[in-house]
């Protein structure tokens, strides 16, 4: 118990209080240096640290992504999918079947732009900020009412590629996403 | 002549015109009366129906909400622009309800066993279900739903219920803040805004905001702007309607001075001829003020046609002056108030229509015809030497008399009434009950409407529903839901019953929580979850927990409690109408069909205002029987059966329709025809008498032949009908009467 709670005041302390000054979105490309290559695809593990969890909530899947779509594929440990088509976002499950989601779209953005490397666009959404240790992450801070409505924060770290992306919510809740490309 | 020394009388009404003209300017300076030109604030209820009234209240608050569309791949600056703006000028944007979903899930949370969505409906039939579905909403990742109500209700029932919620009801995605819909179009970002500065302000800044808009759709072409709602149509409607006032105004004083001075070259006599013109106005103008604290800018109207009668007596009296007292100026004047006293009468039955813009036109023309009265009677001197022997208009009067004693009325009467009936015959004359004809917007601000029309409202279908209570209405709504999703499943809906289910939808949700409580069915949560899962709640979700934020809003624009129960409505997207309407049992609701609900409320009124025609036309005869006898009275009635009817099949033969604004001619026609008949009768064909007419005819041709121009279709509408109405009564109501010898 203690272990888990110091795990989880660890990560808060890293995606919120290490928060450090605004650099430019030139700054911020030249931390991540994001070399990106479209179609890219990989494998993804999510680590959902929520105040109210036992324990640390895993799933896992893969990704793909092209100049049409992203596919956000869960294979455990319930299968799920998030396709990002066009402005269109849906969400495929066993139970449900596939259905729109707009309110998925923000985080939808949020990784194509990641995973594009497109910095750009991300910056009408966001501010960037440095991170003192840790020269290879930027923190990004939701500019836009419908993302800070939810999230407090984002901490995006990675060399050439995004390797892993910490999601604050508004409660001290923690997503963290770890990605490796498999090209 | 010169002018005369007043007595009491005219010192009275000196002073009751005064009085009308400081309060009216009193009243324009501080503007404290507001204008509206949108026609269907002047359309009473289709009837005083539920649905009526429920439509009243439902649209509300749509009569005062704007609507601005670009492509979504705008240039931003312009979206700032158009924000700045709106927010510098007291336009309020109204957000997504995003930013409530902490607030929701908290209300929602305690009263998660009475509630459900599809999903977690099913997931509670078996263990396994309910495990896949725990585990599934999980894993979503960053689903704002879970984040907000998981430490709440661990079951992820309310945030599935959340997310069903709003899947439901949104048709908006989010992108930067911005609302984004998908249409034939393109995606495009919609902003909602309301004005919420001083009321009396809103139609001007409507106004100029759709000037920066127009410059904007100028400066970013590719943008697309659009825009829509009906203050803007307002807007557009009131700035022509007060353009086209001030110019026809202008104009038919310009052509009566012209007249005037032409007939009368006399200093005194145009004078007075005018001031009668001016007292109408003041008089009419100031008690309308005086009386209403909101005038529709289609009862200001009036005062331009008011001119044309105003006009009349003050002639008559003019025309009867002489050096000596006129052996013919006591009859002219109880002529001249037998007149006055039958249009007043006439007009007085718009009082008991229940319809504001009807009771204003009522208010306006009868203190206006008062004034003109009163002026005629006290102001106008009685003794002057006449100046207009000489004019052309008594040489032509003249002239037109020695015509009419060579003509039999009752040939010119047969033939007349017999091409009416030809013409009735082949044209078939009919009414447009569509208050969309008199809408005088631009063309491209009707095209916006369509196209917004489309992106929001497209395949979509509204029901009204009554029940006793606002427990029953829930009930027969969700029944409603039911029989749709069992014909299409997929459709989706608008509905007050999704988000606060009816009692027995609740008691059977608590039921199957029991049981999967019981069973065991929630176990991966305390796997997981050190928080307990809700417990069952003492009370039920009651309508009562829907009067206080955050859902009240909500439940007010979608229950409408009357003195005899509850009218409600719900949409249905995304399901072909034909694939579910054979099988709806309504019970007492009806489709929501806005355009038919405003064509009764139109046909109401039309309905109001032919028996009002009609009623007027039967005190003419009355009056005129009172005074001449049954015989003159019926010849009466034909001429003005013979002038009304051939006026509007003239106008339907020009406009291709009828509207209720040809109709209100009719009453304008009335007043002027009784007018003439009672002239006639009571002097007969006496030149100055024919002279008279003749004047006030001619005024009154220039005055409503200029409204033909106009580009309000309701101003035209009405022009065109009295101009045909007054150029056959000049020719018809000299029938009535003998030769003068």
């Amino acid at each position: 118990m203690i272990h888990r709670f110091t795990v989880f005041v660890c990560l808060w302390l890293l995606t919120v209080c290490a928060y450090g000054k605004d650099i430019s979105i030139d700054t911020a490309k030249a931390r991540l240096a994001l070399e990106v290559e479209l179609p890219a695809q990989g494998d993804f593990t999510q680590e959902k640290h929520l105040a109210i969890l036992k324990h640390p909530f895993v799933s896992s899947g893969r990704y793909r992504l092209n100049q049409e779509q992203l596919v956000w594929e869960t294979l455990a440990p319930a299968p799920q999918t998030l396709t990002m088509e066009k402005q269109n976002v849906f969400l495929w499950d066993e139970a449900a079947g596939r259905r729109e989601m707009p309110q998925a779209k923000p985080f939808a953005s949020l990784i194509q732009q990641l995973l594009t490397g497109n910095l750009d666009a991300l910056a009408n959404s966001f501010t960037f900020a440095d991170e003192p240790n840790r020269p290879n992450c930027v923190s990004m801070q939701p500019k836009s009412r419908s993302i800070a409505s939810v999230f407090a924060g984002f901490l995006v770290c990675g060399k050439s590629h995004i390797t892993t992306i910490t999601m604050t919510d508004n409660d001290g809740n923690i997503t963290l996403i770890s990605l490796t490309p498999t090209r | 002549m010169s002018p005369m020394k007043l007595g009491r009388g005219p010192w009275i009404y000196l002073i009751l015109i005064i009085g009308c003209t400081v309060f009216a300017a009193y009243d324009v300076i501080t503007q404290r009366t507001q204008y509206n030109a949108d026609i269907r604030a002047a359309l009473p209820a289709a009837s005083h129906s539920r649905q009526a009234n429920a439509d009243r209240y439902f649209s509300a608050q749509a009569m005062h909400q704007g609507i601005i569309s670009v492509r979504a791949d705008s240039n931003k600056t312009l979206l700032s622009a158009i924000h700045q703006y709106l927010a510098e000028h007291h336009f309020v944007s109204q957000q997504q309800p995003d930013r409530q979903l902490q607030t929701l899930a908290q209300f929602y949370a305690p009263y998660s066993p009475l509630i459900t969505s599809p999903h977690f409906s099913q997931a509670l039939q078996t263990s396994a279900n309910y495990s896949r579905y725990f585990y599934t909403r999980l894993s979503e990742t960053a689903s704002p739903f879970v984040s907000a109500s998981m430490a709440l209700d661990p079951t992820l029932n309310t945030a599935a219920f959340l997310a069903y919620m709003t899947q439901q009801t949104t048709l908006f995605s989010l992108d930067n803040d911005n609302l984004i819909v998908n249409g034939e179009r393109g995606p495009r970002i919609f902003i909602f805004f309301d004005y919420q500065g001083q009321e009396n302000t809103e139609i001007q800044q409507f106004d100029h905001l759709a000037t920066h808009l127009k410059q904007w759709q100028i400066s970013y072409p590719n943008a697309d702007l659009m825009y829509s709602g009906a203050p803007f149509h307002n807007a557009e409607n009131t700035q022509l309607a007060k353009q086209e006032m001030a110019l026809f105004s202008t104009l038919s004083l310009v052509i009566l001075v012209v007249v005037m001075g032409i007939t009368f070259r006399n200093l005194y006599t145009f004078m007075y001829i005018h001031l009668s013109v001016l007292a109408a106005i003041l008089a009419g103008f100031g008690v309308l003020l005086m009386v209403f604290a909101t005038v529709h800018v289609l009862a200001l109207v009036f005062g331009i046609t008011l001119i044309g009668i105003a006009v009349d007596y003050t002639l008559h009296v003019i025309a009867h002056q002489d050096s000596e007292k006129s052996p013919y100026l006591k009859t002219i004047k109880t002529a001249i108030s037998l007149g006055f006293v039958t249009t007043v009468l006439g007009y007085c039955s718009f009082l008991f229509t229940g319809v504001s813009m009807l009771i204003q036109v009522a208010v306006f023309v009868v203190a206006g015809l008062t004034a003109a009265w009163g002026f005629a009677m006290w102001m106008v001197p009685e003794t002057a030497t006449p100046t207009f022997k000489n004019s052309v208009l008594f040489r032509f009067s003249l002239r037109y008399n020695r015509v009419l004693c060579q003509v039999s009325p009752r040939t010119l009467l047969t033939i007349s009434t017999l091409l009416i009936i030809l013409a009735l015959t082949y044209l078939q004359p009919h009414f447009v009950q569509s208050p969309a004809v008199l809408n005088a917007s631009s063309a491209q601000l009707k095209q916006q409407e369509a196209i917004h029309y489309q992106y929001l409202f497209a395949n979509q279908q509204r029901y009204l529903v009554h029940a006793s209570s606002a427990q029953q209405y829930l009930e027969k709504e969700a029944k409603l839901i039911t029989q749709i999703q069992t014909h299409y499943p997929s459709a989706r809906f608008d509905a007050i019953s999704l988000w606060l289910p009816p009692v027995s939808q609740q008691l059977k949700n608590r039921q199957h929580w029991q049981q999967a409580v019981n069973t065991g069915t929630f176990s991966p949560v305390s796997e997981w979850v050190s928080a307990p899962i809700p417990a069952l709640p003492e009370t039920l979700l009651r309508p009562s927990d829907f009067t206080r934020p955050p859902l009240s809003t909500l439940y007010d624009s979608h229950i409408y409690e009357q003195s005899d129960g509850v009218t409600g409505w719900f949409s249905v997207t995304l399901a072909p109408e034909a694939a579910f309407s054979a099988s709806l049992d309504l019970e007492e609701g009806v489709k929501y069909d806005k355009v038919l609900i405003l064509s009764q409320a139109m046909a109401s009124l039309i309905h109001h205002v032919a028996m009002i025609a009609l009623i007027t036309l039967g005190i003419i005869c009355v009056v005129i029987f009172a005074r001449h006898g049954i015989g003159r009275a019926l010849l009466s009635l034909i001429v003005l059966v013979n002038i009304v009817g051939g006026a509007l099949l003239v106008s339907f033969s020009i406009d291709a329709m009828l509207t209720l604004f040809h109709l209100l001619a009719v009453m304008l026609i009335l007043a002027l025809a009784a007018d003439y008949l009672i002239f006639y009768l009571s002097q007969g064909r006496e030149p100055n008498t024919q002279f008279a007419i003749t004047l006030s005819g001619i005024t009154s041709l220039s005055v409503f032949g200029v409204l033909v121009f106009s580009q309000t279709p309701a101003i035209h509408q009405l022009g065109l009908t009295v101009l045909t109405g007054v150029l056959l009564t000049l020719i018809l109501t000299p029938l009535v009467t003998k030769e003068f010898t």
